[in-house]
């Protein structure tokens, strides 16, 4: 039976606070990839989550890094990783290439790239994805600027990172 | 071979240089010496937390809206709640409780066996046996043979055998 005690729970929701900007910086800066870079955080936070109980309580800090850097060579060598779909219903929603408006402010280089791709995509993806992923306006903001279910809108942010998922590892890699 | 891949050896006393750390957090590093700087990473918490240092806090990315909420969803679906998880200390008072049964249970064996208490079954025992006549097995083969003299008659058996 594992035995989790609540002052390591309390650190690790601490962390989640503190450190989901550096090591998705970590996982980034180790893949290239914005995309993989979320997942593998994501699973970074969540194995910490899974091995509460082997934490000795010295470094969350350094704990979480030896974590990130170990999914991210565990990404790096694999041979097996997702291949891209060849036909996938997303492609439909793909737009012919047109110039953006020049208002949005561009704070970082991934934020350049999600611009530009966001760019590439057909209504009503593009206007959510540039929302989300580059103005970082979360679902429920965005279903009432438009006047849209919050589920629409969500299932369109999901339909839009699966598109730019492709996309980045199509422009980027 | 480079200066990563010297470094980085099982040896958890050969850590990667400041160069290396660096140009591992700029992601400047080819590909194989990322991985073996990586891997070494992975292992050895002083090289973790200089790796981590090294990051300015103003050039740290921004994580996805809902980073942290996805996380903490992805949390509670794939492990048990905290009330549900032992403390230690109650751990550690069930294990001195199951020890005090077993000394108890020593004990009251220990007692037994002083005391003599074995050897008055094994008499009853004994005297069972002794005592055929009244013995559930006496009572058992005198079933069985009065059963099988109803069909078999011992005299012509013997006659039998007597000829042969």
């Amino acid at each position: 039976m594992k035995t989790i005690s609540n002052r390591n729970l309390n650190m690790w929701e601490e962390s989640l606070r503190e450190y989901s900007g550096l090591v998705f910086t970590i996982c980034y800066t180790m893949t290239g990839d914005y995309f993989e870079a979320e997942d593998l955080a994501q699973e970074t936070f969540l194995s910490a989550y899974r091995n509460l109980h082997r934490f000795q309580g010295e470094n969350m800090k350094a704990w979480l890094t030896k974590i990130a850097s170990n999914k991210c060579r565990d990404y790096l060598k694999s041979a097996a990783r997702k291949s891209l779909p060849s036909s996938d219903e997303s492609f439909i929603a793909l737009a012919d290439p047109e110039p953006l408006p020049e208002d949005v402010i561009l704070q970082k280089d991934v934020n350049a790239k999600l611009y530009r791709l966001c760019g590439k995509l057909k209504e009503p993806y593009q206007t959510v994805a540039l929302e989300h992923f580059v103005r970082g306006r979360d679902p429920a903001q965005i279903a009432l600027d438009q006047g849209k279910n919050v589920k629409t809108i969500q299932t369109q942010i999901y339909r839009a990172r699966s598109m730019l998922n492709h996309l980045w590892k199509e422009e980027f890699r | 071979m480079t200066n990563a891949l010297k470094i980085v050896s099982r040896d958890i006393s050969a850590h990667l240089t400041p160069e290396t750390l660096a140009a591992l957090r700029k992601g400047t590093l080819p590909l194989e010496e990322k991985l073996a700087a990586l891997e070494h990473v992975s292992r050895c918490s002083r090289c973790a937390d200089l790796l981590a240092a090294g990051f300015d806090r103003e050039d740290l990315l921004a994580p996805p809206v809902d980073f942290a909420a996805d996380v903490r969803r992805k949390a509670k679906n794939q492990g048990p709640e905290i009330t549900d998880l032992v403390r230690p200390e109650v751990l550690k008072k069930e294990f001195r409780r199951y020890c005090l049964k077993v000394a108890c249970a020593a004990c009251a064996a220990v007692i037994l066996l002083m005391t003599g208490a074995f050897d008055y079954s094994v008499d009853l025992i004994a005297a069972a046996n002794e005592d055929k006549e009244h013995s559930v097995m006496g009572n058992m083969t005198e079933n069985i043979k009065g059963f099988s003299d109803l069909f078999f008659d011992p005299e012509v058996l013997e006659d039998d055998q007597n000829e042969k």
